[in-house]
């Protein structure tokens, strides 16, 4: 697909990158200080190791991208891939390494900054678009289209605050989506408004595509596929694998099929103890792939335990939390009037509608009054795409759930 | 599938740098971000900053309208919010006064006007301080997301500032000719004064918001500061004549409120070089303040924004 751009020099060259992140706040703020006074004497000097509580983010970090080329960034959640994309917007500057930038940088990623909600739509729109580096001249002459383009024709000259979320999100992607960029930096944006908006912003961007570097951050792999030609796969702020988009995703579900390792026990954990959950197997109905299932498919979860003191009258519990908003979506419970020495909770969730995504399964057992073992994160569960086209096309990652339908025209 | 075909992302083009470039690339303008800071140039880093400055100035403007359109939106009385805050402390201080509660010696015009005058000064002097912390932390929410001109928030800031003092120069005009206190022969200079005024406090504001935006104590260790320096300042008192000069050089407040009411009275003017030392004190003040200010920001992006 790229060799007949091999010729030409690449929009985006990231050689080497790294990254460091700070775990404590204080601490983080402190360096934070240091740093300022470093570069205020123009000195180097905290950049190349690691002082207490930092670790590496990201960590050489090595890919180009050329115009014409769409590149997905995969990976699970704190993979690094947010990171990325704001070193490369210019906003974070690399610890080791260095970024080549060729041509203007345009970013989708926070939808409708500095929405006031208090000032009209239309007033919005200006100060928004000035953020994104607008003269007033550009924005009366695309004020037309952004407007037709977000369908909120009658709502411009009402407050914002009287708009919903996903009528913010739209006018946000319809005035971002005014840019025209060299490389274009996409971080799960399509989760905007309804299918039809879905469809209209993928189709916009399939028609600016062959003149842009589009980096794609997304958990929907099948968009992925559907957009992307190359792919990285970030794991622990490493490149793990790197290739052509179908390649990258094999090796994804690959790995989560394979991760049989059952999460940090210490973590996340709670309860008095006498009943211990020993680990948790969860899997989709029909690919059977574990931690892995499809929108519309069902979810079999499956979580051993170990009683240590005799109970009567327990309850034990399955929840799916959405591990991005930290929504608990769901709590199957059951009771169980004498439990033995061992043995195991099994739910299905049937035809689960969830949008594709990560969530996370979370465990729990109770006498009622304490909480035995709470197991908060026990296993991460991705939802990678959806049981058929049907019902990956009726999806927007801005939705809820997905509910089954019958939907038809009646004449 | 094939992991050799991944050619363009490993290891990528960059022996192809020169070899062949398409024409339409040829000019592009490239940005290289690295760790390594390429040494101290004063005059291109000031190149720059202006650069931005004059880049941003539609931005500016914009966020300035938005400012003044979404502050007092919400409200009933408007821009009667704008001027209470200051009345109210004159009124306390003239009350105080007509009660002998203190006692406050003023030479040939009303104590009214004095205080009036000091307290809308003082008021632009505080609000120019906290005017660059303020404006980053209203950007919070897309600082750390969009790439924007940060200049942007100073110039709307200061022009917030600029416009408001404006407003309170306009009371203060209201108040004279209301009171028939007559203007001293240089009145005019006042604008001056009154500018280098903000711009003093301003030139601190913006030297202390990076840290500010780091750490919260900043915001309420200047919010007690301020209280502190209100007491501080002649500001609803006068100074006795005979003062050490070291209490005038000690709080660049005090020779600033001064000549600018010597100058509204046509008094003489006792402290114009102190007054004259801090202008251009602040003038210089500016420059490490936009440089410290510009330098971190990608510090601040990084830890503000997780």
């Amino acid at each position: 697909m790229a060799a007949d751009r091999v010729g030409s020099i690449p929009l985006l060259e990231v050689k080497n990158v790294s990254k460091k992140y700070c775990r404590s706040l204080r601490r983080s703020l402190i360096y934070g200080c240091y740093d300022i006074l470093d570069a205020v004497r123009y000195k180097n000097a905290n950049r190349e190791y690691l002082r207490k509580d930092e670790f590496w983010s990201l960590s050489d970090i090595n890919f180009t991208v050329q115009r014409g080329e769409v590149l997905a960034v995969l990976g699970r959640n704190g993979a690094g891939k947010t990171s990325l994309l704001k070193l490369i917007n210019g906003l974070l500057n690399p610890d080791k390494g260095e970024i080549t930038v060729r041509g203007s940088v345009g970013a989708l990623i926070a939808l409708g900054a500095g929405f006031n909600p208090v000032l009209s739509g239309r007033e919005n729109v200006y100060v928004n678009a000035a953020i994104l580096g607008f003269t007033k001249k550009e924005t009366d002459a695309n004020y037309d289209e952004i407007v037709s383009f977000s369908e909120l024709e009658e709502f411009m000259n009402s407050p914002v605050k009287n708009y919903s979320s996903g009528m913010r999100m739209r006018l946000g992607f319809a005035i971002a989506s005014q840019i025209k960029p060299d490389i274009l930096l996409l971080d799960e944006v399509f989760s905007v408004g309804d299918i039809s908006f879905r469809r209209k912003c993928i189709k916009k961007l399939e028609e600016i595509k062959k003149d842009v570097a589009v980096l794609f951050v997304s958990h929907n792999l099948r968009l992925a596929e559907e957009l992307c030609d190359q792919a990285i796969y970030l794991e622990k702020g490493r490149i793990k694998y790197a290739g052509d988009v179908d390649y990258v995703n094999g090796k994804y579900l690959e790995d989560i099929n394979h991760d049989n390792r059952f999460s940090d026990v210490a973590l996340n954990r709670e309860g008095t103890g006498e009943i211990r959950f020993t680990g948790i197997v969860a899997h989709g109905a029909i690919s059977g792939s574990n931690r892995l299932t499809l929108t519309g498919e069902d979810l079999i979860i499956e979580a051993g335990y170990e009683v240590f003191k005799e109970m009567e009258n327990i309850k034990f519990r399955v929840g799916i939390e959405d591990t991005r908003s930290g929504v608990v979506i769901t709590m199957a419970n059951v009771h169980a009037k004498h439990v033995g020495k061992a043995g195991k909770v099994v739910c299905t969730f049937n035809n689960i509608c969830l949008r594709p995504g990560v969530y996370s399964i979370n465990l729990g057992v109770t006498d009622g009054r304490f909480g035995l073992d709470i197991w908060r994160f026990a296993a991460e569960v991705v939802v990678s795409g959806a049981r058929n086209e049907d019902v990956q096309f009726s999806i927007a990652d801005s939705d809820l759930v997905y509910l089954p339908h019958q939907i038809q025209v009646v004449e | 599938m094939n992991v050799c075909n991944c050619f363009s992302i490993i290891n990528a083009g960059y022996k192809y740098r020169f070899d062949s470039m398409t024409i339409r690339d040829n000019n592009i303008p490239e940005k290289v971000y690295t760790a390594t800071p390429s040494g101290f140039n004063l005059k291109q880093l000031l190149v720059e900053i202006s650069r931005e400055f004059i880049d941003s100035h539609g931005l500016a403007w914009r966020l300035f309208v938005r400012n003044l359109n979404i502050m007092y939106r919400q409200t009933y009385f408007g821009y009667v919010w704008a001027i209470a805050p200051p009345l109210m402390t004159a009124i306390i201080f003239i009350f105080l006064r007509s009660q002998s509660l203190i006692d406050v010696e003023i030479k040939d015009y009303p104590y009214s006007i004095y205080v009036i005058t000091g307290v809308l000064l003082w008021q632009s002097f505080v609000e120019a301080i906290n005017s660059p912390l303020k404006m980053l932390n209203s950007a919070a929410s897309y600082i750390g997301k969009i790439n924007f001109p940060k200049v942007a928030l100073l110039t709307a800031g200061f022009g917030e500032v600029v416009f408001n003092s404006i407003i309170r120069g306009m009371i203060l005009i209201v108040f004279y000719s209301v009171s028939g206190t007559e203007f001293g022969k240089y009145a005019l200079m006042v604008p001056v004064c009154y500018f280098s005024l903000i711009l003093l406090g301003f030139a601190m504001g913006i030297l202390i918001s990076p840290i500010g935006l780091l750490f919260k104590d900043v915001e309420k260790g200047m919010a007690i500061i301020t209280y502190a320096w209100f007491f501080l300042t002649p500001v609803f008192y006068a100074l006795p004549e005979n003062i050490n000069l070291f209490y005038i050089y000690l709080n660049p407040v005090t020779p600033m409120l001064i000549t600018i009411r010597e100058l509204l009275h046509g008094d003489e003017l006792l402290y114009l070089n102190v007054y004259v030392l801090y202008s251009l004190l602040s003038l210089f003040a500016l420059l490490p303040g936009l440089i410290v200010y510009r330098l971190s920001m990608p510090f601040l992006i990084e830890r503000v924004e997780a």
